[in-house]
């Protein structure tokens, strides 16, 4: 019993916050990054690294705060290469010029995304919180794409930069970027703010939105357009690859300081950390930890509200438990979008199950 | 007499538009299907064989030539089949 338990659930993937300070300092973040203080040196990072491999895992998501803020983050990939990990990095893109592209190939890193929120500078600017960050940001992407990259831009999407959509899609498709990701506005970290002043977008305009992309804005793009949405708003033409599952079955989460979280909500809610590398074996923690066991025993067989009654329960997970616990201190709550549309009779009825 | 062709189990049709999909509340499968592939669904009810189905299905589509419709309906019911939402 207890092998086919380790085996289904396979540690595939640690997202490493590795930086805790940010060069911007956005006005949605949901990890709302302060100081790079508290970061481990380069000693604590490979240690991470070999904790990393001795729990199974062969890819590391490198995020932050800003990565490429830390002097060493070149050795820290050439320690990840040496190790065989597959690299994926999320950064905002400004510190990016080619020499850093080149080495980021030659490194085998695998795929890159690049936050640009608008075709407009100074929009961006303000979004992002410093002047410049734009003509940087796409300076990087440049940069990357040049090298042989297939980029990601990543977008966050609310009410300001909505109507500019089909502008930034056309803008990202002339960079060459493969995919334009549009994250909704998440509810942590500084975007409580946004929040209370009602800048985010709502279900019914994320509907309408998916809607729009899809029957309208996608057929004229080569680009591929990711709303990042639950899969019970999307065409079922559109989920059938299954992208945009959260991982949370596979993945666990390494914080600046050497925290083990579930994934970056960590950073804001302390209750959700499960350990710190200092002090616990990574593999320990995967294997063991009660709120790991929680979530193994509970997702998605015992999601409730509407999250309980989706038809794609298995394959969505309940998007977001981070969001949910969030919201609700619950780690299986619904989703709020999912419970929200459901409330208001916007939910598909075709993706209901009762018998769930 | 020619079997009848028959779904496994409780396995759900759901229709969109022109999208459709089965599902299969015991394993959560997902199979897509267009609207010929939903038809062609319905019919598999325990009360029709391949040939009433070929029929069937002659009277609502314009099918191509009957050779082709019989290895069309063969390969969609062996995919069915092979997925787990049809018996043998």
């Amino acid at each position: 019993m207890d092998t086919i338990e380790k085996k289904i659930f396979k540690l595939n993937t640690v997202y490493f916050y590795i930086c805790g300070g940010c060069n911007l300092t956005c006005r949605h973040c949901w990890i709302k990054p302060e100081s790079a203080a508290h970061d481990l040196d380069l000693e604590g990072v490979k240690e991470a690294v070999d904790q990393i491999k001795e729990a199974g895992a062969n890819a590391v998501k490198i995020s932050g705060g800003e990565p490429f803020l830390r002097k060493d983050i070149f050795q820290v990939m050439e320690y990840m290469r040496q190790k065989d990990i597959k690299i994926t990095i999320e950064t905002n893109g400004t510190l990016i010029k080619d020499p850093e592209a080149n080495q980021l190939k030659k490194l085998g890193v695998k795929s890159i995304s690049v936050s640009i929120d608008s075709p407009d500078a100074l929009f961006h600017d303000k979004f992002r919180g410093l002047n410049g960050a734009w003509d940087a940001a796409v300076r990087g992407a440049k940069a990357l794409i040049k090298t042989g990259f297939s980029l990601q831009v990543i977008a966050s999407i609310y009410h300001k930069n909505v109507a500019d959509l089909q502008r930034l899609a056309v803008f990202a498709e002339g960079l060459g970027a493969s995919s334009l990701k549009l994250n909704p506005i998440s509810c942590t970290g500084r975007a409580e703010e946004l929040i209370k002043n009602e800048e985010f977008l709502g279900i019914k305009e994320l509907i309408n939105l998916e809607n729009y992309i899809q029957s309208d804005l996608q057929p004229r793009l080569k680009i591929r357009l990711i709303l990042d949405i639950p899969f019970a708003f999307k065409k079922i033409s559109v989920i059938r690859n299954n992208r945009g599952r959260c991982g949370i079955l596979g993945m666990i989460s390494i914080l600046y300081d050497g925290t083990i979280s579930l994934c970056g909500i960590g950073a804001t809610i302390g209750e959700l950390n499960l350990g710190n590398i200092k002090a616990d074996r990574l593999k320990d923690v995967w294997e063991n930890n009660p709120i790991v066991n929680f979530i193994r025993e509970n997702i998605p067989a015992k999601l409730e509200g509407v999250c309980g009654k989706c038809i794609f329960k298995r394959l969505c997970l309940g998007k977001c438990r981070a969001a949910a616990y969030h919201d609700s201190r619950s780690l299986t709550a619904p989703f709020f979008m999912c419970q929200e549309a459901y409330e208001n009779g916007l939910f598909p009825q075709t993706r209901l199950y009762q018998g769930g | 007499m020619e079997n009848k062709i028959k779904s496994v189990g409780d396995i759900v049709l759901r229709e969109e538009g022109e999208e459709a999909f089965l599902f299969d509340p015991a394993s959560s499968k997902i199979k897509v299907l267009n609207n010929t592939g939903a038809f062609i669904w319905k019919l598999c009810d325990g009360k029709h064989s391949r040939d009433d189905i070929i029929n069937a299905l002659k009277e609502e589509f314009n099918l191509p030539s009957q050779e082709e419709a019989e290895k069309d309906l063969a390969k969609f019911l062996e995919t069915l089949q092979k997925d787990g939402f049809i018996n043998a």
